[in-house]
């Protein structure tokens, strides 16, 4: 019995250490979002406490006077196709190099792999003279080709990772049935893919949504920018209004929390064999 | 297979190549081949063709759409009375109001030579354009309508021209360095009158310090703050104006010489005796107001733009606040009734658009600069570029009616970073940081300023 | 692995596959890196004229202190990152596996959290950690008697590399966990059951398998630690700006820096390739490092 007494505590200690590292973890984000309740005023009295009473006024100022509701619509629609389009092309890009041997194979893995290394910044002045001899600056679809290009590397070694551990004999033996390779791709390995998409989909859907610089530079109208560069006004505007900018701030996160929450059970079977034979 | 796919990759590499080609060569090539813009602007048929179509006027502007400064108010005030009266012209806004990324897109916008027919930009960066031949000079349409050039204040154009030719049209008359103070904590400290020498403002330092009260709210973090609203008044008290414009005219004078070295001393002896909150450099200029209005400092240094948030602060705070320039500086150069000031930013023009609707550009620029704009400005208690006879001064607060006594007997010195290029006001502003904290010498970083100074020559 | 298969493609299905997501990428990152090479190559300050100099600009890299500089930043971080992140994320990994552990998920949910914020965010919520007055850092060391502790954590020049490496560590670590943990479920049960039998506690067990284990794994997580690193930006922009000074001044803020304040598009150019290969060079002395310790 005491073995077990103790044991139970000692159980109890380690679990209530984890809980404390755990909320510590994720206490700046509560203490953003409990502080976006308090008044300007009661902030400044004192940071930490919790707001006495709850009044949702940051929150009006934040979306109707800061006009936050405009840029939802633009950044709501460039990431719904760019995640669509990165899984789609990076699946197909990922089964070809995991699954085929041709002269050039490595040279074009290293070729996606390599975009993880660009700085985006660099590629701002050139791109931007490109996209203006094409004609393709400030169009309703401006934003989607560098969003998916910019997106593509970390799928592809993802999914070109993950599908390396998938049994090639499942592959074999539909073909030896007669399957196509789209028939294969899609109704054979995809399913199979699933956790990992969903890894993919959180990334990319986080990574669009908070884009900045090409949002910045390729657009011109309003309706067309996303997101970011809307927070940028309201930011330089209520830089000291602090329990505002907090309003802002978890209203700008909440969709990407909303993804995050969908995908995000089947994450950790994603990233088994995703990343760990490399 | 095999030899397929290497067809292909060939295929693609000359693609890659010819369109990297093409738009390299087609960047230089818009550059370059781009019409003087006085050739342009008398060909007449651009002209003809505007007054029976609509012809859209690009207007880049750094005040957000839903921002309240007077400014930003009384701009939008007049496009849209323009609007109602010129149906045939459409001025096309894009606001972004972040002063980062306005620049970061204005600097790209640049560098293609495709920048809007309207926007506003520093001083600075309209000299690099000018040099670059992407912004048209001005001279031409401010020549052609005299009434309107001879009304704005004789000065103004100063900080929006390079080599004798005027980049901008200013719409305000700032002066950046200017000392907001609460005489209420002044008088807590035992400091009756706002010091008018060094050593006096000193010593009320060290008193209002005495209170547990921080001297000056300073607030670095992006940089500009020390440079435009503290050093280039206080500069000036040690070299005089002269000084500056022989750097401006690279006549001689250097960064190195002892005037100035002595101003960064200054500068420096300030943040070595405690005058500042120590998070100076991870605070911005919003920032360093809110600890002002919390009544934890008793100064902060801004430009004459921040009087309109002192009246929003609260009343006790703003009630107390009074304006005041920099005490005189023993055996300094500079004249005592001055502080850093001018039109600091201007609308400028881009070649492109002046080439081609050049009356439709000075329309719109006309409407949100002259008389008219300008007495509105005026009525909301803004300093303005512009002459203004007469205007309804009842609705000016206070705080604007004080400031406007003050500056009444100010004269303006430059404003440094509306004439040093970008690339010597991002060594000298990442200095000073340095120098705040006291991890460089004013002399060695008068040095590092004038070895930059050197590499622009 | 699969290289030995038997699958075949029709040469049409293989190009139609890879073309599209070449066409793009080409478009968007390709030709852009080779403009700024050629950029790099001149002198070019956006004006319509730009002087082809060969390297010039590079040779002036070399001896550029402040892109050392920043580079030497860029190293801390990464540095500090790997060791502190990877260890946190191994003990995690390890902790997890125990079976005391109650609501594992929830854990896991919580700690992956911070990762879906964007730097905008985190760079502000860190900035008011910071704050002087108003900042929990500061108020946590006062309320347990630190006082000597306070101080303004971001204008120190000795300490700011680090206050800004603290918040990318603790946004990222969700990562590596997420990648352990998963690379630990891959492990067969059989092993650790066999090593109890021989009597082997967590610590040991930890050190004597999972890590042996998941060594090709690890490997994984620090390239893709190399090159999250190497283009950090906004976090810190966000935070400090690159100051005081220029203490906390990266790669790639010193980059967008010279092209985009001072214009100097041809250098800036220079700035931005030399720092790509300063990441290959990295991401290649890891793999041989990696290879030859093997």
């Amino acid at each position: 019995m005491p073995v077990r007494m103790f044991r139970r505590a000692g159980g109890f200690v380690f679990n209530t250490i984890m809980a404390v590292f755990s909320l510590s973890c994720i206490f700046p984000i509560v203490w953003i979002a409990y502080s976006s309740l308090k008044t300007k005023d009661d902030f400044m009295l004192n940071s930490i406490s919790l707001p006495t009473h709850l009044q949702f006024n940051n929150y009006y100022k934040a979306f109707v006077e800061g006009e936050m509701y405009k840029y939802f619509i633009s950044s709501t629609l460039n990431t719904l196709v760019t995640v669509v389009c990165v899984v789609f092309l990076s699946f197909c890009v990922a089964y070809v190099l995991s699954r085929f041997r041709f002269r050039g194979r490595n040279l074009i893995y290293t070729f996606f792999i390599a975009g993880m290394l660009i700085p985006v910044y660099g590629l701002i002045v050139p791109l931007f003279l490109q996209f203006k001899i094409f004609g393709l600056y400030d169009k309703f679809y401006t934003l989607i080709l560098p969003y998916i290009a910019i997106r593509l590397s970390l799928p592809i070694f993802l999914l070109e990772s993950f599908i390396k551990t998938v049994p090639v004999e499942l592959d074999e033996a539909a073909y030896m049935d007669g399957a196509s390779t789209s028939y294969t791709m899609t109704k054979i390995v995809l399913p199979i893919c699933k956790p990992i998409i969903s890894t993919v989909i959180i990334l990319t859907f986080l990574d669009t949504w908070n884009e900045f610089p090409f949002s910045l530079v390729l657009v011109t109208k309003s309706f067309l920018k996303t997101l970011p560069v809307g927070l940028t006004n309201f930011y330089g505007q209520y830089t000291s209004d602090y329990t505002t900018l907090m309003a802002a701030m978890v209203l700008s996160i909440l969709p990407v929390m909303l993804v995050y929450f969908i995908f995000n059970k089947n994450i950790i079977q994603g990233m088994t064999a995703g990343a760990v034979k490399g | 297979m095999n030899r397929n796919y290497s067809k292909f990759v060939s295929l693609l590499i000359v693609l890659t190549l010819a369109v990297s080609f093409l738009a390299g060569c087609g960047g230089s090539n818009n550059n370059a081949t781009k019409p003087e813009p006085s050739k342009a602007a008398a060909d007449p048929s651009p002209a003809s063709k505007s007054s029976n179509e609509k012809v859209k006027v690009t207007f880049m502007n750094l005040w957000a759409k839903d921002n309240t400064e007077n400014i930003a108010t009384s701009v939008r005030a007049a496009l849209a009375k323009f609007q109602e009266e010129n149906p045939d012209i459409i001025v096309e806004e894009e606001s972004i109001g972040d002063q980062n990324a306005y620049y970061t897109k204005l600097k790209t916008l640049a560098a293609s030579n495709d920048l809007p027919d309207i926007f506003i930009s520093k001083g600075s960066e309209l000299a690099m354009f000018a040099k670059n031949q992407t912004v048209a000079s001005l001279d031409e349409i401010l020549a052609d309508d005299v009434a309107w050039k001879e009304g704005f204040l004789p000065t103004s154009f100063n900080d929006l021209s390079t080599a004798g030719h005027i980049y901008g049209v200013p719409f305000s008359m700032l002066a950046t360095s200017v000392i907001y103070y609460n005489k209420k904590i002044f008088a807590d400290a035992g400091v009756e009158t706002f010091p008018t020498t060094w050593a006096e403002f000193e010593s009320a330092i060290e008193k209002i310090k005495a209170l547990g009260i921080t001297p000056i709210a300073l607030g670095n973090k992006e940089q500009w703050v020390a440079n435009s609203c503290v050093l280039s008044a206080l500069g000036d008290r040690f070299t005089g104006s002269d000084w500056f414009t022989s750097i401006n005219n690279k006549a001689g004078a250097k960064f190195t010489d002892p005037e100035f070295v002595n101003g960064l001393a200054a500068l420096q002896g300030l943040a070595k005796m405690g005058a500042f909150n120590k998070d100076m450099n991870s605070i911005n200029n919003d920032q360093q107001k809110t600890v002002y209005f919390n009544g934890k400092a008793a100064m902060f240094l801004e430009g004459s733009w921040a009087i309109g948030a002192v009246m929003a602060a609260p009343p006790e705070i703003a009630e107390n606040t009074e304006v005041a320039v920099f005490p005189s500086v023993d055996g300094g150069k500079g004249a005592a009734k001055a502080t850093s000031g001018g039109a600091g930013s201007g609308y400028a023009v881009g070649v492109k658009g002046y080439a081609t609707k050049k009356e439709a550009i000075a329309k719109v620029l006309k409407a949100i600069s002259g008389a008219e704009f300008a007495k509105d400005l005026a009525e909301k208690g803004e300093p303005v570029a512009y002459k203004v006879a007469d205007y309804d001064k009842s609705n000016v607060k206070s705080l604007a009616v004080k400031y406007a006594d003050l500056s009444a007997e100010l004269q303006f010195t430059p404003i440094y970073d509306s004439y040093l290029s970008p690339a010597l006001i991002s060594q000298m502003n990442a200095g000073l940081q340095d120098l705040l904290i006291n991890s460089v010498s004013p002399e060695e970083l008068a040095k590092r300023i004038q070895t930059e100074y050197e590499k622009g020559n | 692995m699969n290289h030995g298969n038997s699958l075949r493609i029709k040469k049409s299905t293989l190009l139609w596959l890879l073309v599209p997501s070449i066409a793009i990428y080409t478009f968007v990152m390709i030709i852009p890196l080779i403009l700024s090479f050629y950029y790099s190559l001149t002198d070019w300050t956006g004006g319509p004229t730009k002087a082809f100099i060969g390297f010039d600009n590079y040779r002036f890299l070399m001896k550029d202190s402040l892109f050392w500089e920043s580079f030497h930043n860029n190293l801390i971080i990464l540095l500090f990152t790997i060791v502190f992140q990877m260890s946190l994320a191994f003990i995690l990994t390890s902790l997890f596996m125990s079976k005391a552990m109650r609501l594992k998920e929830f854990h896991r949910t919580v700690i992956f959290f911070p990762v879906v914020l964007s730097a905008v965010v985190v760079g502000f919520i860190w900035q008011m950690m910071y704050s002087q007055d108003y900042g929990i850092v500061n108020t946590v060391l006062k309320s347990v008697g630190l006082d000597s502790y306070i101080m303004p954590w971001l204008d120190d020049p000795k300490v700011v590399i680090y206050a800004v490496t603290l918040p990318l560590i603790w946004q990222f670590l969700g990562i590596p966990m997420i990648i352990f943990m998963s690379a630990v479920q891959g492990i067969s049960k059989d092993i650790y059951e066999t090593c109890e039998l021989d009597g082997c506690t967590g610590i040991k067990k930890a050190i004597y398998i999972t890590f042996p284990l998941i060594y090709d794994t690890i490997k994984v997580v620090i390239m893709l630690s190399i090159s999250s690193n190497m283009l950090v930006f906004s976090h810190i922009y966000v935070l400090t700006g690159g100051g005081p000074g220029t203490s906390s001044m990266v790669l790639a803020q010193y980059a967008y820096k010279t092209s985009f304040t001072s214009m100097q598009l041809g250098y800036g150019s220079a700035v931005t390739i030399g720092m790509f290969i300063l990441s290959f060079g990295l991401v290649l002395v890891f793999k041989w490092l990696a290879e030859v310790k093997k």
